[in-house]
């Protein structure tokens, strides 16, 4: 299996898509020249500059514009260049995007796709950093995916832009460069179905975007200390595939949730109540959270590595849940 | 507001002052880039012209000479607050010479200059000349919503622009001008008043949604 970027993942998936049907259109500060992380190089020169559309920094206006499209039948793929400025686009993402189809009685479809790419990372401080995903599933009409690998980054990308709703899509910026294997072909990963990255018996840990990566560092850690983890990833928020979640906490019996994101009000929060709702006879310790601080991300690189949540956090939290917090 | 009949090319109206104006250049982008000669057209009010919304639009409309015409209902009052309390601006087709719109200011309660300016900014659209602007001076004979008192307004106001209202002045036009007849005019308002009571007919008597349709529709394709 050839291996691939995260970037080069996503970017052969918005060109096999715009090959494949011409609606397919793309729109977004700089994404002609390629954008700042070269998402999208090379496209404009492929399909043209009426196919790859720079636009003004209008955030709101670009997100109803594509909106506008995608009533009419386009399938835009709008590029938000850092997830911090999606909060200019709130009332067109959800006052329009999420809530035309319900508004109408399911007349209006809103097949659109918003490419977000968050995380801390590098000292860019907290307007240039943030996790937003939980904002975004708490809007009913909206679907949230965040993928951690290549090959997920690129399949369900490919199934966000054929999905007739809008899908907001998550990128984590430190994991542009990181490289797995990525089938060949034309291949979706259907959205709202979790990925067991790791089997394991005694704790599950459930890890978004880049923090994955981190756990399945934890998981390998605590194996030596005789400590079996199940690594989880959702792979989207919104669905949420929490059989495959429940299923696990069975096994297991504890839950850990790791995210970026800021603990206070995080995605986890949700995650754990379902959790415990659907499995709380099988619980065995309360279900653990790990999330950043409840502060603005730092720029000072001694405190954004404070702020973000490393291994280290990760085998506490899955010790404490085992009850080994001091041996 | 919430209206949808695509079956007639009307997509949407929205809850959210100046929030339709850049789906309306989305539409656009559509009608330029699949060549039918199909052009977009907005109507917001006066209240809408000090949003983001409105000034981004303008700028990327006029920038991509998308086939799109804006149409300003300037009627004076922002819900209770009239326009001079909200911008110095006293004609917001201003803002369209800011970003090299034509534009045009006019009596909005007058049927045939609105008709005839619509209809040139429609033929620069079609020739790929891009957006017009087109700003009705109007007034609402009614509140901002219904029941709304109005007392932030004069009752010499209402009356000055009760004496210019457009479907009177147009009705006077055709009769003067012996275009139409009396009982042509008469069989108008009745088929006009035929198809809205019909409306509210099937309205009222149409069932109630079921607790079922609470959550459809949410997502399409479920």
């Amino acid at each position: 299996m050839p291996q691939q970027s995260y970037l080069e993942a996503i970017r052969e998936g918005l060109r096999e898509e715009m090959a494949r049907d011409s609606a397919v259109t793309l729109l977004g500060e700089d994404v002609a020249l390629g954008g700042p992380f070269g998402a999208t190089r090379g496209l404009a020169k492929e399909f043209g500059e009426n196919r790859v559309i720079n636009t003004p920094i209008s955030e709101g206006t670009v997100m109803g514009l594509a909106t506008g499209a995608a009533l009419l039948g386009f399938r835009p793929v709008v590029e938000v260049m850092f997830i911090d400025f999606i909060t200019l686009a709130m009332d067109q993402l959800v006052n329009h995007a999420a809530k035309l189809h319900y508004m109408s009685g399911g007349q209006l479809r809103v097949p659109l796709t918003i490419r977000a790419q968050g995380g801390a990372g590098g000292s860019s401080g907290a307007h240039h950093s943030q996790s937003l995903e939980a904002w975004f599933i708490h809007v009913p009409g909206l679907k949230v995916v965040m993928p951690s690998t290549p090959s997920d980054a690129k399949g369900l990308l490919k199934a966000a832009i054929r999905d007739d709703n809008p899908v907001l899509f998550i990128e984590h910026r430190g994991l542009y460069s990181s490289r797995g294997d990525v089938p060949d072909g034309d291949r979706t990963v259907p959205i709202g179905l979790a990925s067991v990255r790791r089997s394991g018996k005694d704790v599950t840990v459930l890890a978004l975007s880049r923090m994955v990566d981190v756990a399945i560092e934890a998981a390998g850690e605590l194996a030596g200390q005789g400590i079996s983890v199940e690594v989880i990833d959702p792979r989207s928020l919104q669905p949420l595939d929490l059989e495959t979640i429940v299923a696990s906490v069975r096994k297991t019996n504890r839950l850990v949730v790791v995210h970026e994101a800021v603990e206070t009000g995080g995605a986890g929060a949700e995650v754990a109540v379902r959790v415990q709702e659907a499995a709380f006879d099988y619980l065995d310790s309360p279900i653990i959270r790990v999330g950043a601080p409840f502060t603005p991300v730092p720029f000072s690189p001694v405190l954004e590595q404070q702020f973000v949540p490393g291994k280290d956090q990760v085998i506490r939290a899955v010790r404490k849940a085992v009850g080994r917090v001091n041996t | 507001m919430h209206v949808v009949a695509m079956a007639v090319g009307f997509v949407v109206a929205t809850g959210i002052v100046g929030g339709s104006i850049p789906l309306a250049l989305g539409a656009a982008l559509v009608c330029r880039e699949r060549r039918k000669g199909q052009v977009s057209v907005v109507f917001f009010g006066d209240g809408a012209g000090q949003t983001g919304a409105f000034h981004e639009s303008l700028n990327i409309a006029s920038l991509w000479r998308l086939p799109v015409i804006f149409i300003c209902e300037n009627n004076g009052y922002a819900e209770f607050t009239p326009l001079s309390a909200h911008t110095p601006v006293a004609h917001l087709g201003e803002h369209a010479q800011t970003y090299h719109i034509p534009n045009v200011t006019l009596d909005g309660n007058d049927v045939l200059a609105v008709r005839k300016a619509v209809t040139e900014a429609v033929g620069r659209a079609r020739s790929g000349e891009g957006p017009s602007f087109v700003e009705c001076l109007t007034y609402r004979l009614r509140g901002h919503y219904e029941g709304d008192p109005a007392k932030y307004r004069e009752l010499s106001e209402v009356a000055d622009w009760k004496a210019k209202d457009p479907i009177r002045r147009f009705t006077t036009f055709l009769l003067e001008g012996k275009i139409s007849s009396a009982e042509e005019m008469s069989n108008v308002r009745r088929h006009a008043q035929e198809t809205v009571e019909r409306a509210a007919e099937f309205a009222l008597a149409s069932p109630w949604p079921t607790a079922d349709d609470l959550t459809r529709h949410v997502f399409a394709g479920e």
